[in-house]
């Protein structure tokens, strides 16, 4: 835990909606080392989404400045930023978001076939302990098991971020531990900095560090001394 | 129902793009509808109006000359209510200019009966008054001619009156129920730089022709309810031993029947045509509103659950329909009554009506924005049907991922050479298969309408190229004022430039088999003959027979002869001699109709030695203007069209017209296949934006993205090129059926470069809409897309 992995100083993103404008980030300052698991709690509409965006280059802020290892980000045009996705970032959804025309070992590969250095597809879903259902498609998996099948799709390549909005917020506990059981274990074998958002606190246990966002900004911190496993939550 | 009809106001604007490509389809549908639906009841009520007000004569008959008694006669034959006699002479013009650059032209010589403003056939004076009796140089021109030369009262030319050069005073321009559409000697297309009508007092006119209280052409009204086929008899009877050239009614009067014949093809084209586009309008229809309904879904749902009845709901949609309709018309019925003014004025260049005026027909605008309304009602009516039967507990729950399975070369074992992008975008294409064949549909339509559209210039060039450069092969071909003996054929071949003579014998003459009759002329050319062959449509070269008969495949028709079976011959010249000879052969020719013999069996039957109506000649360019000015002052010759004159004629005139309607039609068949290919672009962006979304967040380029939707477009567009292609030759066979008259056949000959140039703008269309969809694509925003679960 020595290099940081993302540098943020005074991050700002204002949203114009005609007249109005609103806040959804107001200055948030923040360090993240590499390989550090992170869980941002706080009400909804408090910027946590803003503020993952921002980190995984899908939306750029308003104002402030951003650093993922040695790539500016503040500055980084569409394409630096689509590389900067491709090569270092993976991403799951609450809503899942595969594509349903492709099986789930071809959602996985269609990532790995433009990474750099990808693990093999079917390994990666066996990661999440679905190499059984490699040929199926969407539709005929539970939400759960599409769950598992994004997680997949984000750890192939082996991604240094692990970007996680919500990811159990659509599954109930029981789906909901076994997602973030392979999360946990997946991000720590490959050494991915993960940032995992949930408005559930009780999940705050599994994490290294806690930010906790109100109104646009981090307003409070704290650190675990010890990381709960996902099988002895309970929410 | 206000707020939602906010609603369709949203949705309407949000899909404008798609919307308005297929407003444009329909537009250009209604256009068309409008345009020819009410220049059919503008020219059928012109042709109607015309022919009353002028009275236009029911019955027609020419002869060689007979006294003026039996013009009383005449007159007298029951079930005719009023007969005129008049004396009609074709005529070479001389039109001024250097001698070496004289245009040869041929005259019509028409009497005009003392009292003109009461008789047959009345004149309606556009500039300039009628002749003085007293005057006989006085006369009028036709309208045509007068334009094409800029002729008019005070201007005079010179004709040669039986080879005496005499100066015509021009008074007057007019036009005439019997001219409307001019055809010369020359035909078979209208010509009037070097054919025109010329009206003059009688005494003049047969002092110069040697008839005096004699007549050569009758014409004449028929009483109401009197048989025209009995009134024909009886003329023939009494003007036989004139000379007569068998009476015929308006059926077969030149001018009326191109007319007619035109009625019909308008009539044509306004079947074809529409039927397309309002057909592509309910696909594009179909896809936007059927894709919307998809996406709409939980919201249907939602509104369905707070209580709106189906009713409401399916209104909803159609409300889209009536908003494109609205649309296509309010562009349509503008744009119909502007091409309809334009094509009235084309009209009138052709059709010499007093006045020709394109008149919108309020049931034309009716029954296009009808049929319109059947168009786009039709286009939505499965989605309406579909989301008036979406549950309102669809909204409860999270929408299920659509459910796709390996397409087709992966079942075959393909899969392993395919990538995910590529399974992608072919399963994506089977699942909406009804949606990807409606778009292939349509856009193999496009292209269709395109080749259709260009076809009508490849048919007339064609036509064109056969019968100026295959059939007719002279550079001159001379009509003598009476046939005449070989000598004359020497004579010709010493006139300045000729470079070879082939002289013809053609006798007018009356064919019937069983009860069916057709007045034919028979025509023998001169055998071995160069200058003039019999073609069929595929170009093969026939002879005439010594065995009997070979005529035109349609004039068979007409007669309802087979080959072999025996025609009566009544030949109308000379003796008047009557034959019976079996039919030898027909020919699939292309222009008019024809019976060819060869040259020895027609002087046996004639039992003359080798008559000479008229001849074909070979020139040397360079003496042109001299040969033209030597045949015009002789007195043998009655007139001669020259080839190139016509050529040219007709590319200035017909050729550029038929251009410029090929250019509308390649604009509508353009708007078709942008409309197509942009519909289903867009259409794709907003269906698969979630998708494509995705794949941006994991990291693919906006080109590699793109590329996804370009290549499910290019499948497509690959896809609906070759069936377009034979689509559209099927639309040239079934619209050449419509062509199919005695006056012209149109081969379904379609030219490689339609083939190509419809391909081609199709595929270019396509590459717009690539380009549009990697605008869209561009413009994606990323988490919002992901947020929106719509
Ligand atoms: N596209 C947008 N336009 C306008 N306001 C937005 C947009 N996205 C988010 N916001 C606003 O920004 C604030 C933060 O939103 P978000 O980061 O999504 O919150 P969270 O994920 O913590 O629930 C909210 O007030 C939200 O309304
Ligand atoms: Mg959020």
């Amino acid at each position: 835990m020595s290099l940081p992995a993302f540098t943020a100083r005074g991050l700002t993103r204002i949203y114009r909606l005609g007249e109005v404008e609103v806040a959804a980030l107001t200055g948030v300052d923040l360090d993240l080392d590499r390989g550090e698991f992170v869980v941002i709690l706080g009400p909804s509409g408090s910027g946590k989404s803003t503020l993952l965006n921002i980190l995984g280059a899908l939306d750029a802020p308003t104002a402030g400045s951003l650093v993922f290892q040695d790539h500016d980000l503040t500055t980084a045009d569409d394409a630096a930023r689509t590389a900067y996705r491709r090569d270092h970032v993976g991403f799951v959804f609450q809503f899942y978001n595969l594509l349903p025309a492709l099986t789930a070992v071809e959602n996985v590969a269609v990532v790995a076939d433009i990474a750099r250095a990808p693990m093999p597809p079917a390994e990666a879903l066996g990661l999440v302990g679905l190499a059984d259902r490699a040929d199926h498609f969407p539709a005929q998996l539970s939400g759960g098991e599409q769950q598992r099948v994004a997680v997949a799709r984000a750890i192939v390549k082996r991604p240094e971020v692990l970007l996680c909005d919500e990811p159990t917020g659509a599954l109930d506990v029981k789906t909901g531990v076994i997602v973030l059981e392979a999360l946990v274990r997946v991000s720590a074998d490959i050494g991915a900095t993960t940032v995992l958002i949930t408005h559930n606190a009780g999940i705050a246990a599994i994490a290294d560090r806690v930010l906790i966002m109100s109104d646009g900004r981090i307003a409070g911190e704290r650190a675990n001394a010890v990381r709960a496993a996902p099988r002895d939550l309970h929410w | 129902m206000q707020t939602l009809d906010r609603k369709v106001v949203r949705d309407a604007w949000r899909l404008a793009p798609q919307l308005g490509a297929v407003a444009a389809v329909m537009a250009c549908g209604v256009a068309i509808l409008v345009m020819s639906w009410s220049m059919l009841v503008s020219l059928d009520a012109t042709q109607r109006e015309y022919a009353a007000e002028a009275r236009f004569a029911d019955v027609f008959v020419h002869l060689k000359r007979a006294p003026e008694i039996v013009g009383r006669r005449l007159a007298a034959v029951p079930g005719i209510d009023r007969l005129e006699t008049r004396v009609v002479r074709d005529v070479t013009l001389d039109l001024g200019g250097s001698a070496d650059r004289r245009m040869p032209a041929v005259g019509r010589l028409i009497s005009l009966s003392d009292e003109a403003d009461d008789g047959l056939n009345r004149l309606t004076l556009l500039r300039g008054r009628l002749p003085d009796p007293l005057e006989p140089a006085e006369t009028i021109v036709s309208e045509g001619f007068a334009t094409a030369h800029g002729l008019g009262p005070g201007d005079h030319v010179f004709a040669v009156l039986n080879g005496r050069r005499t100066r015509l005073d021009l008074v007057g321009v007019a036009t005439s129920p019997e001219y409307v559409y001019t055809i010369g000697p020359g035909g078979p297309f209208p010509d009037d730089r070097s054919f025109g009508v010329f009206w003059m007092g009688r005494r003049g006119l047969a002092a110069a022709f040697d008839m005096a209280d004699a007549f050569n052409d009758v014409v004449a009204t028929l009483a109401p309810g009197a048989s025209l086929r009995d009134v024909c008899r009886a003329l023939d009877g009494e003007l036989g031993r004139y000379g007569g050239l068998g009476a015929y009614g308006r059926e077969f009067q030149t001018s009326h029947r191109y007319l007619t014949n035109e009625l019909r093809e308008l009539r044509n084209m306004s079947r074809v045509g529409p039927v397309v586009f309002l057909l592509v309008t309910t696909i594009l229809m179909h896809l936007v509103v059927s894709r919307l309904v998809g996406t709409q879904r939980e919201q249907i749902a939602t509104l369905a659950a707070f209580g709106l009845t189906p009713r409401e709901i399916g209104a909803h949609y159609v409300k889209l329909a009536l908003v494109v309709l609205a649309s296509g018309a309010a562009v349509g019925v503008p744009l119909g009554w502007w091409l309809g003014g334009n094509l009235a004025a084309m009209y009138s260049r052709f059709f010499r009506f007093p006045t020709l005026a394109f008149r919108i027909d309020p049931w034309a605008v009716g029954g296009s924005i009808a049929v319109a309304s059947v168009a786009a009602l039709a286009g939505v009516v499965q989605a309406v049907g579909r989301a008036v039967r979406i549950r309102p507990a669809a909204a409860m729950q999270p929408e299920p991922p659509a459910v796709y399975r390996p397409s087709l070369p992966e079942r075959l074992g393909f899969a392993g050479l395919l990538a995910p992008t590529t399974r992608m975008m072919l399963r994506h294409l089977e699942r909406r298969w009804l949606g990807s064949a409606l778009s292939v549909f349509g856009i193999a339509l496009g292209v269709a309408v395109m080749v259709l559209g260009m076809f009508v210039g490849d048919a007339v060039q064609h036509l064109a190229n056969v019968q100026f450069t295959e059939v007719q092969r002279f550079d001159r071909s001379v009509t003598l004022a009476e046939p005449a003996g070989r000598p004359v054929i020497p004579e010709l071949a010493r006139l300045p430039g000729v470079v070879a003579v082939e002289s013809f014998r053609v006798v007018p003459a009356t064919l019937r088999c069983g009860s069916r009759e057709r007045r034919q002329e028979i025509m023998a050319p001169a055998s071995g003959g160069e200058l003039f062959r019999i073609l069929d449509d595929r170009g093969r070269v026939h002879e005439p027979r010594r065995d009997g008969l070979v005529v035109s495949a349609r004039l068979a028709e007409l007669l309802g002869a087979r080959r072999g079976d025996a025609i009566e011959v009544d030949v109308l010249e000379g003796r008047r001699p009557r034959v019976s000879l079996r039919l030898a052969g027909t020919v699939d020719d292309l222009v008019g109709t024809s019976a060819w013999l060869h040259a020895d069996a027609l002087a046996a039957i004639l039992e003359e030695r080798h008559a000479v109506s008229g001849a074909l000649l070979a020139i040397d360019e360079a003496r042109a203007g001299e040969l033209d000015a030597a045949l015009a002052d002789s007195p043998r010759v009655a007139g001669f069209v020259s080839r190139d004159l016509q050529l040219r004629t007709f590319r200035e005139t017909i050729a550029r017209t038929l251009l410029r309607m090929r250019a509308v039609n390649t604009l509508f068949a353009v708007v078709i296949a942008c409309g197509v290919v942009v519909t289903t672009a867009r259409q794709s962006v907003i269906e698969r934006s979630r998708d494509l979304a995705s794949l941006r967040v994991l990291g693919f380029t906006r080109r590699e993205v793109a590329a996804i939707l370009v290549g499910e477009q290019a499948m497509l567009t690959v896809a609906a090129v070759p069936p377009g292609l034979l689509l559209g030759y099927a639309f040239v066979v079934v619209t050449t059926w419509g062509y199919d008259t005695d006056l012209f056949r149109v081969p379904a000959v379609v030219h490689p470069r339609t083939y190509a140039i419809s391909a081609g703008t199709v595929l270019a269309a396509s590459l717009l809409a690539a380009v549009m969809i990697r605008v869209l694509l561009d413009r994606l925003d990323l988490v919002a897309v992901l947020k929106a679960r719509d």
